[in-house]
């Protein structure tokens, strides 16, 4: 039903903007630019509205667009997407224990993208593993690793539920 | 600490007002542009048959009343043939809006049997596509309420079908005419038909007829070449198979003795791919204007 999934993506463009918002300043860091990706990516969710195969994957069908979309951006102003063989020596010597939630989120926005992504994704977005897989175009166990990174970076407890 | 814990600083990050006026405005662009459609007719004469045609035009006004009169009619042409609204209504029919124009190759001279062949096509064309239409937005609101839809969601929407048309070119012994068929609702989709027509002799030009013997490297050279040149141009343009798109099976190969074309202005050949032929959806409708 092609012209049903052309109003379920209309709505769920009206519905997740302002995670996708989210998701392309997280990784851009900066709010034009994030701007002009959500822009980008909802003309493209519109154009490709057919392709999505399940209405259930819609949410992370859109936040794929977003992510390449962002990371299209990060490419074009010439450099690679950072990883976890970009992190600096010691950067988050902190103490762990008294961190307040706004630490805690500047810190996780300090992550390189190919870390912080997931992290975002999972924790804040609350996707599943699998979601996250769909959406960055990682395998699950390379998800599961590099969220495991990312709490030793962080000096962050893991929580029974970190995956 | 816990990482979670920096989710309600994540979550109160500002939104930029922009960003639902931004989003509003994309889902209106695009509706809009669902709802344009374009479907263009060609007809093209070569100069002999012209010439030949010219005779009996000119035999014609001395002879007959009638045909001085359509004749008088022609806004430029010399007699070969003109376009005319044969049909131009504007009605509602419950909940499908209907606006018009429906046109036809009234020939002077030379093969009128296959010009009438054509305006039989070009009428068939708008009754199958209205028809279609209607019958899908029945279906459409049948599954609606079927599915448990209330009046109040439905909020009184509408189908719009349009039919128009334009004549672009004209210049004996060329006449260059589009045909437009929109439909619109929640969605909407495409239909471009192209005629590329010898009325005298009553036949369709080939890319052959238009581009020589070699039609094929022709077009194939000039397309690999501005595809090329467009991607380079524009970093959001993407076709199958090139640069770093990897849908390599999909990939512009050859024009072939069924790729669409027409003439423009110029008398240019512009061939034309329909969207997701060679290109992702988002690259519409993709021309390209082979020149000579």
């Amino acid at each position: 039903m092609k012209d049903k999934n052309y109003q379920l993506t209309v709505d769920a463009l009206l519905r997740y903007q302002d995670a996708m918002y989210r998701i392309a300043m997280s990784t851009v860091r900066n709010a034009d630019d994030a701007l002009d990706i959500v822009q980008a990516s909802a003309l493209k969710a519109l154009e490709n509205y057919h392709k999505l195969k399940s209405p259930d994957s819609i949410r992370s069908w859109l936040f794929r667009i977003v992510v390449n979309e962002a990371i299209d951006h990060i490419k074009s102003s010439g450099r690679e997407l950072l990883g976890e063989e970009n992190i600096p020596e010691s950067p988050y010597h902190e103490p762990a224990y008294d961190r307040s939630g706004e630490d805690v989120c500047e810190a996780v926005m300090k992550l390189p993208e190919q870390l912080r992504i997931p992290v975002i994704l999972r924790y804040y977005e609350e996707l599943s593993l699998r979601e996250i897989s769909e959406v960055t175009g990682i395998n699950l166990s390379t998800v599961k690793t590099r969220l495991y990174k990312a709490h030793k970076l962080l000096g962050a407890d893991l929580q029974e539920d970190y995956l | 600490m816990n990482i979670r814990e920096g989710k309600k600083e994540y979550l109160d990050m500002q939104i930029p007002e922009e960003l639902h006026q931004r989003m509003n405005d994309v889902i209106k662009l695009d509706r809009k542009r669902r709802n344009e459609r374009k479907v263009i007719c060609m007809i093209k004469r070569t100069m002999a048959s012209a010439a030949a045609c010219l005779v009996i035009f000119a035999a014609g006004l001395n002879t007959s009343a009638a045909f001085a009169e359509t004749a008088a009619g022609l806004p430029v042409i010399g007699g070969l043939a003109r376009v005319l609204t044969v049909r131009s209504y504007h009605a509602s029919e419950g909940d499908i809006n209907l606006d018009m124009e429906v046109p036809a190759i009234e020939n002077t001279s030379g093969d009128a049997a296959f010009t009438e062949a054509v305006n039989q096509e070009i009428e068939k064309i708008v009754n199958d596509y209205t028809a279609q239409a209607e019958q899908e937005f029945t279906a459409y609101k049948e599954a609606f309420f079927a599915t448990g839809g209330t009046e109040e969601e439905w909020n009184g929407r509408q189908m719009d079908i349009l039919v128009d048309y334009e004549v672009k070119y004209q210049k004996d012994p060329v006449l260059s005419l589009e045909l437009t068929a929109a439909k619109g609702w929640v969605a909407a989709s495409e239909e471009r038909h192209y005629y590329n027509l010898d009325v005298a002799s009553g036949r369709e030009l080939t890319l052959s007829d238009v581009l020589g013997d070699d039609w094929k490297n022709i077009a194939n050279e000039e397309i690999d070449r501005q595809i090329k040149e467009r991607i380079a141009a524009d970093p959001s343009a993407s076709f199958f198979g090139y640069g770093d798109n990897e849908l390599t099976e999909a990939k512009f190969t050859s024009v072939s003795e069924d790729t669409e074309f027409y003439l423009n202005a110029e008398g240019d050949v512009v061939i034309v791919f329909p969207k997701y032929e060679i290109a992702p959806g988002y690259m519409g409708i993709l021309e390209f204007t082979i020149q000579d």
